[in-house]
Order: structure tokens, then C-alpha cells, then sequence
């Protein structure tokens, strides 16, 4: 919703105070992720007696590296297809599947992130791919659910009008009932990619790689050091990435 | 493969193209100022909605058909030998056709109860056939590929199964028939299995391996569910209520547990090993009484704490979606505090916190799968072990022994809800589950 | 002017489009039966009906947001049904009582949707939104780059006429365009309507459920019920000679006054006696059925004099409730002099300037007719 002119100044330096907050994130993300130093420098401060603060075979540059692709790879998947399928669903033609989809989407939720990518193993195999398959298709659904909720809401006055002037379905879709679905579709994808930012750590059991190599590695040895190093990643990249879409959101706002 | 295609397109060829015929009218819902009646062809659609449903499942059996069906080990650990339609003998084939022929039937019926019982019939049997062929199937293993050798379900199987569940999901309600189906097909393939079919299946061998382990394992997994979650409740219970009565509190409390959320269970798992180590080394009496940095304990705390944020969430909901009309009524009758909150807030509050603990419930039970990974107990170890020998079977069996549990639990939870709740809350919606 | 069911056709202009004989079916119910309507161009065709009456469903078919069941839609020997949908739809204004502008749009891109869909470009389509905001009275420096949910509801009502006005169409399709307003706003929105449609002369058909408001704009009224028109003819006609019992009891019993509503002040207001306050008492000499305005310096009355048997008595001019504009009807002039207790009520323009009066006489000369 637009703002009267004095929270139009107060979103200003909002904006500026959140650019800020973003740059500083991304700055102790680079620092932490490339610099062994910064690693041992922090990790030690916090847990003096564990030896070791680094993966024997990978820098937390690669499954950083290896963590974020996954990530951005299943959630972009999953919103392109949450989007088309969520639009085709509440066109004429597809509303038929409305219930089949929300029956879909209940099931699913009955299995906690881990089960789902664990049982991708005997279904699907070992390896990145599995994983990318099984995260891509968990995360499909909280897109896919808002983006049919986004769309329900839009109000039948503006579809009539939209209707009646002579918009073809498309520019119906586009012009009238978009933007309004917008802001739930927005806050969907943000969903899915915490989701998939903290299930893709589980990947590395199955074979995926990313930060749950370290993670793993810290169980097996019982050093929480090694595990802090991952999960301190996971987290500055879920902060980092509810900054960028906080900042999306304020820049699409219709 | 060719004939198989042939016999498969016709049926959702037909379909195809009587779904193409029917062009969407452009029968606008009533107008707003307009009252008149709203139904707009509903006959009409309902047809056009059954055969593209059809359509989906019968896209899913094609689909299927295209996968290795099942696969073939000669050893443990040897390589997987995928074994197609092709190579099941002509019995199995035309069983598996069964199914996908009832869906092509059901949508070229119109509705009634014959396309109903098309459809019931279907997913029942589609559920029964595969079962049946891997019976079939299991004893010439040992004939073909050797005395040690075993066999797995494969994707095709997974992709026949993924279409019989959306014709599950199909159906509007499940009915008697539903249950008997089913019921019936759980006997026949107990029956079959006492006959030693399924003796070389991947997840039978595992699990005569483990033998007595499995149980153990079960009991530990369902041991440390329970506790996680009474600690959740006996904790998460009085901070939901202190959040409904402080707004300060409030204000701490869920900004913390979302916060929480968002650090992924194994590593919560793993940053508690060495605090609690240093903790259990600093006070050696904790260590006596089982508290230490790996094994079970910090696998208690992790679960409790993830299972907090359901409980606390859902019973704050609870309690402040009751009307104040209702606490004002309650007051002007004369009732004091705590008969407030014995006879009016705890009751109208139930359904939501039961609620709550149900998703908690849930949940931790597939959380509790990690557990392994620190040293815990439970059907993780099932899990991981497999994981660890590349055992697809093993990592099978500990799944599905978790995902059955999971329902089970869920459907006894749920008879015990119903139980509880005042006959005149039930059947209230929740909320999101 | 005769047939009251099967052919209703206004005589004094030629058709726009004609219905012959549609109907529509929603399921078991039958929406439209057997309609046969013929638009005048030019003209407003007003369709009211009580709920359900399918006065809402014969407009949709015009601009084929329903599909006829039976029966054809003809325009200048085409039908309706062979001609592309959205290109119909977008030569067509079209009004909705819940106005549906676009939220995320401003004013000036929700009036501009229809050009910009044709295609127009931008410096035409600029120029024309600033002259559809003048032309609702709303001045574009400040109302175009507004937001929908800053509008008042007179206000998106007005815009909701701007858009339909949007692209010249010829032709006007409007589903209870001012029921979602006050009774003060809806009397003003009649108003700008009616100014406007005698500037631009517009093919327009119109359905209400409010009485009133259809005999003040129709030029062409038909009455529908449960999905069939009972009569079809000019409001002067239809409140004379209701064609039965259910026309009657719908036109209700203040059918003389309603009968008021189809004459404007400006038709029939008469030269008024003004000046300063001295000259009243010679000016009005004998005479009872006039008033004797007295002006300010801006030529807006400020009191009224009358002769009341042997006195002069004097009534202050202070709000609206003591004049009416032009194209306010002869209702409202009634009631002005009943206010103010005047034989006559003050005619005022746009600025509030005095530019005649309505007498009561003459009102009663029009009713007896």
C-alpha cells in the first residue's frame, strides 16, 4: 500500500538503515567465508578446547559455494513452477485442481524436511542430483499454496472491470491480478528458500555436499567447533537473505 | 514397449480428446449486482474435472512404465541390475495394466456410483498389483542371480505408487469400501508374504539381519519422542501462557523461537556436544546420571526445543482467540480467576493446544531420526547405518518403519483428541495444520 | 411506444443494437427469456427490475460477458457472437457499482487502461486522461498520480466513469455505477451525469434498482421481472399508463412526484426579480407567485422576498438545501421552496450565481398535464 508523505520519509531510512545491515551481512559472510583466520579467529574464542576448526578436505569457501548453489538452484525451480502451476490452477480451466493440490500440499507437510530428503536416497539415489530433486519438490508447495492464496484474493470487482474492458486472459492476469498476488507470492519463495537453506544441510548425507559436510564432520569427531563454522554460515546466509527480500518487496510494492 | 504404448494411448487418447471438445465456455460466474443463480453448468464441469484428474494419473502410469521396475543385487553390495517392464512375464504386466485401464474407465463413465467404484477400485488394486509382482517376482531371485542375491523396488514402482496416492487424493471422501479395500489387500499380501515370497526383498533381508535390533530400536525412537515432548510440554505450555498474559514477555519469547527455527536440527544437535561435554566434565555427578555431551541427552534437548515453537505458537492461538465475551459472561457470573481458567479458558483452549502438541508430535518423530548422528538411539540408526554401508534397503527399512510410526501415531493422537474434546468443540477448524 | 412486451423500440432516434429473442439459462434457472430489446442510439436505456429480474444478465450479454443460450445480439447487421470478444468489449465503456479500479495503479494509468489497450500513443492518451478528470470535475493536477485507496467513494465512482469513458467508446454499459454511494453523493453523481451525457450524447444503457434514479436519467425505460420485460417506453408514458398491477405497485405511490424528476430546473425556470434588499417591496407589487432575490456583489442570492397576504416576508439564503443547480429536477425544486417557504425556488450555475427561479405554479401547471 502507498504511504502518506511522512512514513514515505521513515521507509527512507529504513531503506538506507536496511542496505547498511545487508552490506555489513555480506561483509562478515565474505570475511568469515575466505579468510581461515577469521574462522579460527571466531571459532576459538568460542569453544578454546576443540582442536580443529577446519574440514580436512574442503574450505568452507567450496560448500559455501556448493550450500548456496543447491539453495538457489531448488528454490528458483520451485518458484518458477509454483508460480505457473499456483496461476494455472486458478484459471478457469484449472480450478478443478484446487483440492487435489491442497490434499497434495497437507501431505507433504506431514513429512518433516529431513524425511523427505533422506527417502530421496532409495527412491531417487545418491549425489547432488537426488537432493536438488527432493528439495526442489519440497519447496514447491509453500510457493505453490500462497501463490493460489495470492490469487484468490484478488477482488472480483477488479476482475469483472478487468473483464469487461476488454483485457485479453492474459493482460487479465498480468495487468489486473499479478501485482495484487504479488506480495504473497514474494513472501512464498521467501519461505521456501529458508526452508531449503536449512534442509540442504541434511544434503550432505546424501551425497549433495554443502555446509552440512562440516556439519556432519563436526558430529562424527564431537566437535561443536566445526559445526558453529557451518551453521554460523547457514545463518548469516538466511539473515542476508531475508534482508534481500525485505528489499525486493519494498521495491516491487505496487 | 511398443505394444505396451499402443495399449496405453487409446484409453488416455480417448480422454484427450474428449477433454480438447469441450472448450471452456465463457460463462462468467454471476455478476456482482446480479443474483441470479450460481450454477453455472455445474454438470458440465464435473465431467470435464474427471477426465483431466484421469488425465494427471494416467500421465503418472505412462510415466512409470518408461522406469526400471525393480532391481536386482547379486550381493549386498554389488551393483544394482535394473530390471524393466520387459522383463516381467505377461501375468505381471497385464496386472499392472489393470489399474491404469480403471482410471481411462472411470473417466469416460459418467458420474455415479459406477465411476466411483471404477475409481475405488483402481487405487485399490494398484496399491495390491505391485505388491503382487514383486511376489511373483521374489522367488526366482535366487535362481537367477545367485544365492545371495536380493531385490529392491525401483523409480518405476516409486512413479506407480506416486499415481496411485494422487488417486487417493482424488477422491472426496473415504469411504467404507475404501477401508475394506484396503483392509483386504493388507491381508492377502501378509498371507503371501508368510509364504515366503518376499524373502529376498532388499528390506526383509536387512531387517532378519537386525532381527530383536529392530524392535529395540522402535522403542528407543518412540522412548525419546516422548520424553522430548513432555519436557516441550511441561515447558513450552507455561511460556505460551506467560506470552498470552505479558506482552513483554511475548515480545521475548517469539522473536527467540523463531530465531530457533531457522538453524537446522542437526546443527543444534551439534553445537550442544561440547558445552554439554565441558558441563558434564566440570559437574561429574550429571555424568552419573547419564548427562553427557553425545548420546541421548543432547538429542533430548534439541528435540524439545524444535518441538517448542508448534506448542508455544499454537497454544498462545488458542488461548487469545477466545472471545472476551465469553471471559466477560464467565466474570459477570461471579466466577474468580481460577475458575476462570479451570472452566472456561483451559476448556476452549484444548482443541488448539492439542492441536499443537499434535504437529509437535509429528515432528519430532521425524526429527528424531537424527538422533544417530550424536550418538542417540532410535530408528536413526536404521537410517544412518545404511547410509554409511550404501545399504538402499537398510535406509529404506528405517524409513518406513519411521513413516509408519509417524501415521499410526498420528491417527491414535487424533482418536485421543476427539476423545477429549467437549463434544461441542469438535470438529472446530484449528488453523493451519 | 405501443407493444409492450415483444417489440420495444424507441421511435424518435434509430437503433444502436438490437436483442431478439435471447435467452440464458444458469442451470435449471432461466436467467433471460425470450428478450427482445431494441437499444436507441443516443439515448439512455435504463433497465430496472426487482432482484433477479435479469435486468444485470441482459446487460452482460451486450458486451458478451454471458453467453447467450438462445437468440442473437445484432449491431449495424453483424452479430455479436461473430465478432471478437475483447475487441467488443474494449469499444465498449463499462461501469461496475463496485468501480474495480485497479489498487496498484494510479488514477491516471487506471483511466488510460482502454487507450493504452488500443494502443494509443502516450502524449494522446496523456491529453485525454486530463480531459476525462475535467470533464468528472476532478482536477487532474491533483488526482492523477492519486492512488484508488486515497479516494472518497464519489470520487473512484467519478473515476470509475472517466475509465469507462475511456477510449470515445460509443457506447456505455453501467451496472448500478452509483449504488455504492451516500444518497448526497448519488444525487450529485446524477447529476454529473446527466451534464455530461447532454454533452456527449453517448449510447447508454443503465441498470438500477432505485425508482427514483431511472425515471430522473432514462430516456428509454424498461422494466424487467423474472427475466422478461413487462414494459418498455419513456418514463412520461410508463408512470401515466403502467401497463399493470406490478408496474404500479413497482413505480410505487408518489408517482406524480417522481413524475417531477424528468423535467430539469433549467427547462423551465423563468426571468427572477434581483437586486439590493431596498427595492423588494415595490418590486414585487402585488404579485404572490414570485420571489425578489437579493444579490450580493458576486450576483449570489443571499435572501428572498415574497408577498404573504399583507406582509412581505423575508427568508435568508445561507446553504444548498436553498437552491438548486440547473439540472436539478423539479423534485428538489418542490422541495427547496417547501424549505424555505418561497413561491419560487432559486436556479443558481456553477458559481452560485442566480440565473433564474422555478415557480411553483408553473410546477403545478406541469403536473396537472
Amino acid at each position: 500500500m502507498k504511504l502518506s508523505r511522512k512514513s514515505v520519509e521513515t521507509s527512507d531510512t529504513t531503506l538506507t538503515k536496511r542496505i547498511l545491515l545487508l552490506a555489513l551481512l555480506i561483509g562478515l559472510l565474505l570475511a568469515f567465508m575466505f579468510s581461515v583466520q577469521v574462522q579460527t579467529l571466531i571459532l576459538s574464542s568460542l569453544f578454546p578446547s576443540e582442536g580443529r576448526y577446519t574440514h580436512s578436505r574442503k574450505t568452507i569457501l567450496e560448500m559455501t559455494g556448493e550450500h548456496i548453489v543447491l539453495t538457489l538452484l531448488a528454490t528458483s525451480l520451485a518458484a518458477v513452477a509454483g508460480i505457473l502451476i499456483g496461476v494455472a490452477v486458478t484459471r478457469k480451466g484449472g480450478q478443478a485442481f484446487q483440492v487435489l493440490i491442497l490434499r497434495l500440499n497437507a501431505f507433504i507437510q506431514t513429512f518433516p524436511p529431513s524425511a523427505v530428503i533422506i527417502l530421496a536416497y532409495p527412491v531417487l539415489g545418491f549425489g547432488w542430483k537426488p537432493a536438488l530433486l527432493a528439495l526442489f519438490l519440497y519447496s514447491l508447495f509453500p510457493v505453490l499454496g500462497n501463490t493460489v492464496v495470492g490469487f484468490q484474493g484478488v477482488s472480483p470487482a477488479v476482475k469483472e472491470s478487468a473483464r469487461g474492458m476488454g483485457m485479453t486472459a492474459f493482460q487479465q492476469l498480468w495487468i489486473a491480478e499479478f501485482p495484487q498476488a504479488w506480495p504473497m507470492i514474494l513472501t512464498g519463495i521467501r519461505h521456501s528458500y529458508i526452508l531449503n537453506l536449512g534442509t540442504a544441510a541434511i544434503a550432505a548425507v546424501i551425497g549433495g555436499g554443502g555446509l552440512g559436510t562440516i556439519i556432519i564432520s563436526g558430529l562424527a569427531l564431537r566437535n561443536s567447533a566445526l559445526v558453529l563454522s557451518g551453521t554460523i554460515v547457514i545463518s548469516l546466509l538466511a539473515f542476508i537473505g531475508e534482508q534481500v527480500f525485505l528489499l525486493l518487496s519494498r521495491f516491487t510494492r505496487t | 514397449m511398443l505394444i505396451l504404448c499402443l495399449i496405453l494411448f487409446s484409453p488416455a487418447g480417448i480422454v484427450v480428446l474428449q477433454a480438447l471438445g469441450q472448450t471452456s465456455e465463457d460463462v462468467a460466474p454471476p455478476g456482482i449486482n446480479d443474483t441470479t443463480g450460481g450454477m453455472v453448468n455445474r454438470a458440465d464441469h464435473q465431467i470435464n474435472f474427471q477426465q483431466k484428474l484421469a488425465l494427471v494419473v494416467l500421465l503418472l502410469f505412462m510415466a512409470s512404465f518408461f522406469f526400471p521396475f525393480y532391481l536386482a543385487r547379486e550381493s549386498r553390495i554389488s551393483e544394482d541390475i535394473q530390471r524393466g517392464l520387459l522383463f516381467l512375464n505377461l501375468p505381471c504386466v497385464l496386472l499392472l495394466l489393470l489399474p491404469p485401464l480403471l482410471v481411462a474407465i472411470y473417466a469416460l463413465l459418467k458420474k455415479g456410483s459406477l465411476s466411483d467404484a471404477a475409481l475405488t477400485l483402481s487405487g485399490v488394486l494398484g496399491l495390491f498389483f505391485p505388491m503382487m509382482v514383486l511376489a511373483i517376482v521374489g522367488p526366482d531371485i535366487t535362481e537367477t542371480y545367485g544365492p545371495l542375491a536380493r531385490y529392491s523396488p525401483s523409480s518405476g514402482m516409486y512413479l506407480y505408487l506416486a499415481a496411485v496416492l494422487v488417486i487417493f487424493l482424488m477422491k472426496p471422501k473415504f469411504k467404507i469400501h475404501d477401508l475394506l479395500g484396503i483392509a483386504l489387500v493388507a491381508s492377502a499380501v501378509l498371507f503371501v508374504a508368510s509364504q515366503g515370497s518376499y524373502d529376498r526383498l532388499g528390506i526383509v533381508l536387512e531387517g532378519r539381519n537386525l532381527g530383536s535390533r529392530i524392535t529395540q530400536e522402535v522403542l528407543a525412537h518412540i522412548r525419546l519422542t516422548f520424553i522430548s515432548l513432555g519436557i516441550s510440554m511441561v515447558i513450552g505450555i507455561p511460556l505460551a501462557l506467560a506470552s498470552f498474559q505479558n506482552k513483554r514477555a511475548e515480545k521475548i519469547i517469539f522473536p527467540f523461537l523463531n530465531l530457533l527455527q531457522t538453524i537446522p536440527g542437526i546443527a543444534l544437535l551439534g553445537l550442544l556436544i561440547t558445552p554439554l561435554s565441558t558441563l558434564s566434565q566440570t559437574f561429574p555427578f550429571l555424568r552419573t546420571m547419564g548427562i553427557k555431551g553425545i548420546g541421548n541427552t543432547p538429542a533430548i534437548i534439541a528435540l524439545s526445543t524444535y518441538a517448542l515453537y508448534p506448542i508455544i505458537r499454537y497454544s498462545f492461538t488458542a488461548f487469545s482467540s477466545i472471545e472476551e465475551s465469553v471471559i466477560q459472561a464467565a466474570k459477570g457470573m461471579g466466577m474468580d480467576s481460577l475458575q476462570i481458567w479451570s472452566m472456561v479458558r483451559f476448556p476452549l483452549a484444548a482443541p488448539g493446544m492439542l492441536h499443537g502438541i499434535r504437529v509437535a508430535l509429528i515432528q519430532t518423530l521425524g526429527n528424531a531420526t537424527l538422533a544417530k548422528l550424536i550418538g542417540g538411539d532410535g530408528l536413526g540408526v536404521l537410517v544412518f547405518e545404511g547410509l554409511g554401508q550404501a545399504s538402499v534397503d537398510l535406509v529404506l527399512l528405517g524409513m518406513l518403519l519411521i513413516i509408519a510410526l509417524t501415521i499410526a501415531s498420528d491417527r491414535i493422537f487424533q482418536i485421543f483428541i476427539h476423545l477429549v474434546t467437549p463434544s461441542p468443540l469438535r470438529g472446530k477448524a484449528v488453523g493451519n495444520g | 411506444m405501443k407493444e409492450h412486451h415483444t417489440h420495444p423500440i424507441l421511435t424518435d432516434t434509430h437503433t444502436f443494437l438490437t436483442a431478439e429473442r435471447i435467452s440464458v439459462n444458469y442451470g435449471q434457472i432461466a436467467a433471460l427469456q425470450d428478450v427482445t430489446l431494441a437499444i436507441p442510439a443516443n439515448r439512455v436505456t435504463v433497465l430496472i427490475g426487482p432482484s433477479g429480474c435479469g435486468k444485470s444478465t441482459t446487460l452482460r450479454c451486450l458486451n458478451a460477458l454471458v453467453k447467450l443460450d438462445k437468440g442473437s445480439i445484432t449491431y449495424e447487421d453483424m452479430g455479436i457472437q461473430d465478432l471478437n470478444k475483447t475487441d467488443l468489449r474494449r469499444s465498449m465503456g463499462y461501469a461496475i457499482q463496485s468501480v474495480g479500479l485497479m489498487p496498484h495503479l494510479s488514477v491516471e494509468e487506471n483511466v488510460d487502461l482502454v487507450p493504452r489497450l488500443l494502443g494509443w500513443p502516450k502524449s494522446s492518451r496523456k491529453e485525454r486522461v486530463e480531459k476525462l478528470l475535467s470533464l468528472v470535475r476532478l482536477d487532474p493536477a491533483i488526482y492523477s498520480k492519486k492512488y484508488p485507496h486515497e479516494l472518497s467513494g464519489g470520487e473512484a465512482q467519478r473515476i470509475g466513469f472517466a475509465r469507462a469513458l475511456g477510449a470515445d467508446p460509443p457506447m456505455l454499459l453501467m451496472d448500478e455505477p452509483f449504488g455504492a454511494v451516500d444518497p448526497l453523493n448519488r444525487d450529485q453523481l446524477q447529476d454529473e451525469f446527466i451534464r455530461i451525457q447532454r454533452q456527449l450524447k453517448k449510447t447508454v444503457v443503465f441498470v438500477t434498482h432505485d425508482m427514483g434514479e431511472a425515471i430522473r436519467l432514462a430516456d428509454f425505460l424498461v422494466i424487467m421481472k423474472d427475466g422478461k420485460i413487462v414494459q418498455a417506453d419513456t418514463p412520461e408514458q410508463i408512470l401515466s399508463h403502467p401497463a399493470d398491477e406490478f408496474v404500479e405497485r413497482f413505480l410505487g405511490p408518489d408517482r406524480s412526484l417522481q413524475r417531477l424528476t424528468l423535467f430539469t430546473a433549467d427547462q423551465w425556470m423563468e426571468e427572477a426579480m434581483s437586486g439590493s434588499k431596498e427595492k423588494a417591496e415595490e418590486t414585487l407589487g402585488e404579485c404572490s407567485n414570485q420571489t425578489y432575490w437579493q444579490l450580493d456583489d458576486q450576483g449570489r442570492p443571499i435572501a428572498g422576498f415574497a408577498r404573504v397576504g399583507d406582509t412581505i416576508s423575508r427568508r435568508l439564503v445561507s446553504n444548498a438545501s436553498h437552491w438548486v443547480q440547473q439540472y436539478s429536477s423539479l423534485k428538489e425544486c418542490v422541495s427547496k421552496i417547501l424549505n424555505l417557504g418561497l413561491p419560487s425556488a432559486a436556479v443558481v450555475d456553477e458559481e452560485g450565481r442566480l440565473c433564474g427561479e422555478v415557480r411553483f405554479e408553473t410546477i403545478q401547471k406541469i403536473s396537472r398535464d
